[in-house]
């Protein structure tokens, strides 16, 4: 609780102190258009996650299943733990499709997983999706003996992906029976190697009620990333669109704090440091013909060419967390847990009828501070930090490390 | 709050010590030269001095339930206990400056002097206000071993609610029905005192069920541990525990947890029930029927 209040208050006077000067004067310069920043937004999920993150989960998963693959005995699991709003999933995803270990097949039987309507055939689901390879046992597990040494090796060939565990269960009665009935099919089959991805609030949650940890061994937390991680990360996907005013690294610039201080107000997540970033973004006043006439011209020109717009960074600064009522603050701590939730589902977990927390879902999307996408809810990541902290003050059990 | 605490215990201390000397010494003045030698000239602008500090120190206090009451309604919720536990010192602060102010207004505050008068009120108090002095001595004694602060649920007698005053002579006590019940301090000295949550956000919330001997006793425990982890309201931090007892009429289960907020004790129960009883009905276990025993139908 008290690193949440420490963290807040250090990126607090980390963003006042941080002032990146414009090459431009205030003046001139004004946000740029909202097209542009869904263009820019686009190609960022789009691209592939950073760098940094896969080389890290490269590293950490690579000696669990080298390990696996000649140990009998070693852990068949290895769990990746992120903040609720980093797209865990994508970010396995991109590590293992760059996978140098041609001997292994890497299997995502649940690259589309969502919770069913009725919560009590979540366990079904699984079994379903699980019914495409016979290998894996799912039936009868309480029958099941794990495999003998014998031979071992030979059948120690394939990896199975759970991108976002949190989809796999809900806050209700019977509602966790089904990641019970996954702790169980990842133990019987110990001749497949389980990557599995979790947010780090539904994890502690289930930690909780059902002591997941005590069953996993190896579990990794995403790296932070810093500065420079970020710059390297975001400045190559921009520059196929926009020319960036870049600081000059030769003089002492005061912009080469500006990414520092994204990184800092981020607290080393990519999301978040995303929409910072493009919350930040500058450009020369323009009338609204001649922005028109910008995004005629943005379509035309191939992205390589010189004519592309200059992009002034402003300071960075995260939105205010509006004033929430206590309804407002269970809503979103079931948000938190779930990661992305339904309506129906939400009403279900805080145990009240849709049409009750429909107002607040509303306000909380007016005021930015929810997601809607697909009918789906999430947390938007400008707020994620701010959010764990109130929270947290409100005695609400919160992850320090969220 | 502890300093607070040493400073009020000071001065009531010296206080008592003031108490039984004056009783020895009122007795050797004449009335007459006592009273000459006590007092002040008391003139109309000292009177309405006096007045005037009186008025001040009643706005204060009114001003300091107020912004303390709403200050603490507006902050996180670990900080608003702080703010109303402090309430009873910063209205004991002004009491004890308006008293001396007015003391040395009018009265000849020599050492004689100030164990006469002291000597003499607390006589006149002693036959004529047992009872109110009575309290105030309890409510300065609640303030070091409190039994109750504000922002806790105590029942005392057959009251039960959150502590929401807490003035001289008394403490202010608002029920689940919303009703207000002032409650003197000095029943600290006779009653017992049940405090739920002593200062801690988090009380602890008993949920009986009934059920026939029976009952699959295993998945109704399951279903109690997992209506109280599903309940948005429970603190997870602390223990939940089952408990079950044989009764003649059947087994009572009573399910023992925590809310985030004792605040929330009655709608988190009614939570707790409304889940665990769509569960029962899922899972078709019935509760027994019965006739309630006479003094059961009495209860409101």
């Amino acid at each position: 609780m008290s690193d949440l209040w420490f963290k807040s208050i250090k990126n607090k006077i980390n963003s006042w102190l941080t002032q990146p000067p414009s090459s431009e004067s205030d003046e001139e310069l004004m946000p740029i258009p909202d097209w542009l920043k869904e263009e820019l937004q686009q190609r960022i999920n789009n691209s592939p996650s950073p760098q940094a993150y896969q080389t890290y989960l490269r590293g950490a998963i690579a000696p669990a299943i080298e390990s696996w693959k000649t140990d009998f005995n070693a852990p068949n699991t290895f769990v990746c733990l992120a903040p609720t709003i980093e797209p865990v999933g994508t970010i396995l995803s991109d590590t293992l499709s760059s996978w140098d270990d041609l001997s292994l097949t890497i299997i995502t039987p649940f690259q589309q997983f969502e919770r069913p309507a009725t919560i009590r055939l979540t366990a079904k689901k699984i079994r379903q999706a699980l019914d495409s390879y016979p290998d894996i046992k799912n039936t009868d597990l309480d029958d099941l003996h794990i495999s003998s040494p014998e031979d071992f090796q030979d059948s120690r060939k394939t990896v199975v992906v759970i991108p976002s565990l949190e989809q796999c269960f809900l806050r209700c009665i019977s509602g966790w029976d089904s990641i019970e009935y996954f702790r169980e099919i990842i133990t019987k089959n110990n001749h497949y190697f389980w990557v599995i991805g979790a947010s780090q609030s539904a994890w502690h949650f289930l930690d909780f009620v059902c002591q997941i940890s005590a069953y996993f061994e190896i579990i990794e937390s995403l790296p932070k990333l810093d500065d420079e991680m970020i710059c390297d990360w975001l400045t190559p996907i921009a520059e196929t669109l926009i020319s960036l005013d870049k600081p000059d690294s030769s003089s002492n610039d005061l912009r080469q704090t500006y990414w520092d201080s994204i990184a800092h107000q981020s607290s080393g997540s990519s999301r978040i440091a995303q929409y910072i970033w493009l919350e930040s973004l500058r450009m020369h006043k323009q009338t609204e013909e001649e922005v028109q006439e910008l995004r005629t011209q943005l379509s035309e020109t191939p992205a390589k060419s010189p004519s592309r717009i200059l992009i002034h960074p402003d300071k960075p600064k995260l939105p205010k967390l509006p004033i929430l009522t206590n309804l407002d603050r269970y809503l979103l701590h079931g948000i938190l847990i779930h990661g992305i939730i339904n309506r129906r589902h939400l009403a279900q977990t805080l145990g009240e009828s849709e049409s009750q927390i429909q107002a607040r879902i509303q306000w909380l999307s007016r005021q930015g501070v929810l997601e809607s996408r697909c009918g789906s809810l999430s947390i938007h990541p400008l707020y994620y930090d701010q959010l764990t902290v109130d929270l947290s003050q409100n005695n609400f059990f919160i992850n320090s490390n969220s | 709050m502890i300093k607070q605490r040493l400073v009020v215990l000071e001065v009531a201390s010296f206080g008592v010590t003031l108490l039984s000397q004056s009783l020895v010494l009122a007795q050797s003045e004449e009335p007459e030269e006592f009273s000459e030698k006590i007092l002040t000239e008391i003139t109309l602008g000292k009177v309405l001095y006096g007045i005037f500090a009186i008025l001040i120190a009643y706005g204060s206090f009114y001003i300091i339930q107020s912004l303390a009451n709403w200050i603490s309604e507006r902050v996180p919720r670990r900080f608003r206990l702080i703010i109303k536990q402090s309430i009873p010192f910063w209205k004991g602060l002004i009491l004890l400056i308006t008293i001396a102010y007015l003391l040395n207004l009018f009265v000849r505050l020599s050492e004689t002097n100030v164990v006469a008068v002291t000597g003499t009120v607390a006589v006149a108090l002693g036959f004529a206000f047992k009872d109110y002095v009575s309290s105030i001595i309890a409510g300065a004694i609640a303030l070091f071993e409190a039994p109750y602060r504000v922002g806790d649920r105590v029942r005392i007698e057959d009251h039960y609610g959150e502590v929401v005053g807490y003035g001289l002579r008394g403490i202010q006590v608002k029920t689940p029905d919303d009703n207000l019940v002032t409650i003197p301090h000095n029943k600290t000295w006779t009653e017992p005192i049940s405090n739920a949550n002593s200062g801690e956000l988090e009380a602890q919330v008993a949920t009986n069920f009934y059920f026939s001997h029976t009952v699959d006793f295993e998945k109704v425990i399951k279903i109690l541990y997992q209506a109280a982890y599903s309940s948005r309201y429970t603190q997870l931090k602390l223990p939940i525990a089952v408990f079950m007892e044989e009764k003649f009429w059947g087994t009572q289960f009573k399910l023992r947890s925590y809310p985030i907020d004792a605040r929330d004790e009655f709608v988190y129960k009614t939570d707790v029930i409304r889940r665990a009883k769509a569960a029962f009905a899922y899972e078709n276990i019935s509760y027994p029927k019965m006739t309630p025993p006479a003094e059961m139908m009495d209860e409101h």
